[in-house]
């Protein structure tokens, strides 16, 4: 960590709406079609339970933090591994942060394409989320707690909006509940634990969130929850508006659920809540894109911190735009990221959990003193 | 390098819209839309473009413009139509769709697959199925209306509020759609007065995505749309309760539904397979009653001719809806959800004609009116 970012404090509420805008990201959008794709009309009762083991992870995420008291990730990870498997980690955690961020930027600008403005260039669209992005990281935690913390409204306004979806919906939709096979249903949690991950990127901002690690912890399991039923929310209306067959058709459903809903004020309502989702995209894509600058930091080199910022930037540029050219493409990076998530998501934070009980720092402080 | 990097990013930011501008003088609107299928099976699009002129007071006089192309898919259609514009046809802010009945019984979902694609088309089309070819009725431009492109979807508005014709669009049937086990009605429109009006003729029953050809006749939907849960700003239903009186007049009733509550229960049965309930308590005034002298002594039986009238009208059309096949209540959907174990053996698309629906009907009169 730079020295200068060691004064940095955030509050344990930014430190709330910090994760819940870095986890709120593409998926909101698509989840119940990806969800129902894979478990039927049972999709719900599988996102409550991958929200309950991604509650289990938070508190793991806590612990470690704890053992390692002022730590961020990087460090933490070269203290459990050493240093050597612990570099190779840290690497192994910026190519993740930069595919996650990838993947972000290309979902962002496909569906802006599609949706909004298809005859505007694609990559001015990267260009400006870029620009906004690396604006909120570029003042480092501080600022980025304070954009995160001022965007959180904006889960309020489109939780309001969506509730137009139930203009057309019929509840037995829901139904029959029971009906998808086990592996189904072990894909259904899996989809919704990946699309809860960033409790990943807690490790980065832990060390400078004040308060004690139970308030934090609850602070967290608080922010989780809010989330998961953001997301039960959002998958009830899409199932109860669009029913079992079409929902596997429409690849946006809650979007899609807004196009005929017809205020006074705004005659297409999705093409607004499209507009305030931006933001959402922007936090999350601006959180692992800080995860990413973080991770380069760290690698052994001796270089000035915005070159960090403008290489990692551009790689996530390059990458996006090629990903962009066609739906092949953009296949190889979300294969890529499916493979690799699982290893930094869950194999990795759970060694970390089991091998920080046996290299903790904070007990070994107390016995020195 | 720092003020022209700061210029270059404020240049990104204001241009950035430029790209997608659509000005609204460069784009004609179509309103209504007609699809139909000639006897040879080619596929004909008619557009209505209206067109306001300009005048010093008010809006001015509406002049309405008629395309018809042909193509193999509605969007040939439409590059068609475009070839003969000054400026680009855009169906974005289309109103209604109508489908003439050729084309109706084929399939329609292939004719309005464009509208779910594309995310710039506006899903609140109106459909409605047209009696014979649907162009004829959009050409229908009476010279009384004030606004000769908004006359089909008057008639179609109008209907939902007296309660005729359920509220529809686009986006509304696109679950029924898809989903197994549910069908839909869509208004039909018949042309009449030897081409010089348009009128509403009922609903007319679909299954999968074609139209069964059956339809619910105009004096039975009333009942229907109560049945569906909807009711629009009034809703009258007239009933023969009386048999041989004279004048003919004195054998009929009009009431006028004030409040309504429909519950639709099914459930497995052993001797019809599925056994549906359908339990709709109306609360009416007696609206019209030719016969006079309505004294409260009569009310009872009045009340109990009534019930046994409304019930036959619903078995009536419960009877069409079966012989068309269109499972409009969505019972396969309700059997699906409750009893999934029983749906996979069941064949739908046999079972639905066998299966039994009871109507329950149940008449609370409230007010005879202000003369006895």
């Amino acid at each position: 960590m730079a020295k200068s970012d060691t004064q940095q404090k955030i509050t344990l509420s930014q430190l709330a709406y910090i994760f819940i805008q870095s986890q709120i990201g593409v998926d909101i959008l698509n989840l119940s079609t990806v969800l129902h794709r894979e478990v039927g009309a049972d999709g719900w009762i599988t996102l409550l339970i991958g929200g309950v083991i991604s509650i289990f992870f938070v508190l793991m995420i806590v612990h470690i933090s704890r053992c390692f008291p002022g730590e961020g990730l990087f460090d933490i990870l070269k203290s459990i591994f050493g240093r050597k498997l612990g570099s190779v980690a840290g690497f192994g955690y910026y190519v993740y942060f930069l595919v996650v961020a990838i993947y972000l930027l290309t979902s962002f600008g496909e569906l802006i394409n599609e949706w909004l403005l298809p005859e505007t260039p694609i990559l001015v669209l990267y260009v400006l989320m870029l620009i906004c992005a690396l604006y909120t990281i570029s003042g480092g935690v501080t600022l980025i707690a304070k954009v995160f913390t001022f965007f959180a409204v904006i889960l309020f306004l489109i939780s309001v909006l969506f509730l137009f979806g139930f203009v057309d919906a019929k509840f037995i939709y829901m139904l029959p509940i029971g009906q998808a096979s086990f592996s189904g249903y072990i894909e259904g949690i899996r989809v919704t634990l990946y699309s809860l991950s960033s409790y990943v990127l807690l490790l980065l901002f832990l060390p400078y969130a004040q308060g004690s690690y139970k308030k934090k912890a609850r602070t967290l399991v608080g922010a989780n929850l809010i989330v998961i039923f953001f997301y039960l929310y959002t998958v009830i209306v899409s199932f109860a508006h669009f029913g079992s067959d079409q929902i596997d058709h429409v690849s946006q459903p809650v979007l899609y659920m807004l196009r005929t809903a017809d205020s006074v004020i705004i005659t297409r309502i999705d093409i607004f809540v499209l507009s305030l989702w931006t933001v959402f995209a922007m936090t999350a894509f601006a959180a692992y894109l800080y995860g990413a600058e973080r991770a380069f930091a760290k690698i052994p080199m001796p270089k000035k911190k915005m070159l960090n910022v403008y290489t990692t930037s551009i790689i996530v540029l390059a990458v996006s735009y090629w990903s962009g050219l066609n739906e092949e493409n953009f296949r190889v990076v979300i294969d890529f990221q499916d493979k690799i998530t699982e290893y930094f998501t869950v194999l990795i934070p759970v060694l970390l959990f089991l091998l920080s009980f046996l290299r903790r720092k904070d007990k070994q402080k107390e016995a020195a003193q | 390098m720092k003020k022209l990097s700061i210029i270059l990013l404020s240049c990104t930011l204001i241009l950035s819209g430029c790209w997608d501008t659509r000005e609204f003088k460069e784009v004609k609107l179509g309103i209504t839309a007609a699809y139909d299928m000639t006897e040879d099976g080619v596929y004909t699009n008619t557009i209505l473009i209206p067109n306001v002129q300009n005048s010093a007071q008010g809006p001015g006089q509406e002049s309405t413009q008629f395309l018809t192309a042909i193509g193999n898919t509605p969007t040939e259609a439409r590059t068609n139509i475009d070839r003969r514009l000054s400026s680009t046809y855009s169906p974005a802010q289309l109103d209604v769709l109508l489908f003439g009945s050729n084309l109706a019984k084929q399939d329609i979902y292939p004719y309005v697959d464009a509208y779910y694609r594309d995310p710039r088309m506006h899903l609140d089309v109106v459909p409605a199925v047209v009696k014979g070819s649907a162009e004829q009725a959009l050409k229908v431009v009476p010279k009384s209306e004030m606004r000769p492109s908004e006359y089909i979807e008057g008639i179609v508005d109008s209907e939902v509020e007296t309660t005729n014709s359920l509220e529809t669009s686009l986006q509304a049937i696109g679950s029924e759609l898809y989903e197994e086990g549910e069908d839909f009605v869509l208004p039909l429109l018949q042309v009449g007065d030897s081409g010089k009006t348009v009128s509403f003729e009922g609903l007319a029953l679909f299954h999968d995505s074609s139209y069964t050809g059956k339809d619910i006749s105009f004096d039975h939907t009333t009942l229907f749309v109560l049945m569906k849960k909807q009711k629009g700003k009034v809703a009258r239903i007239t009933a023969k309760i009386f048999d041989g009186k004279k004048p003919e007049p004195d054998n009929y009733t009009t009431i006028n539904i004030e409040d309504f509550s429909s519950k639709i229960k099914s459930k497995p049965d052993k001797q019809n397979k599925v056994r549906t309930d359908i339990t709709l308590d109306l609360t009416v005034m007696i609206q019209e009653y030719p016969q006079d002298h309505l004294a409260l002594a009569d009310l009872p039986e009045v009340k109990k001719k009534l019930e046994q009238a409304l019930t036959d009208q619903a078995n009536e059309t419960l009877r069409t809806i079966q012989d068309a096949n269109s499972d409009v209540f969505g019972i396969g959907r309700n059997i699906n959800g409750h009893y999934p174990s029983y749906w996979k053996k069941l064949d739908w698309e046999k079972d639905f004609k066998e299966i039994k629906i009871v109507p329950h009907i149940t008449v609370n009169i409230r007010s005879r009116g202000i003369f006895r």
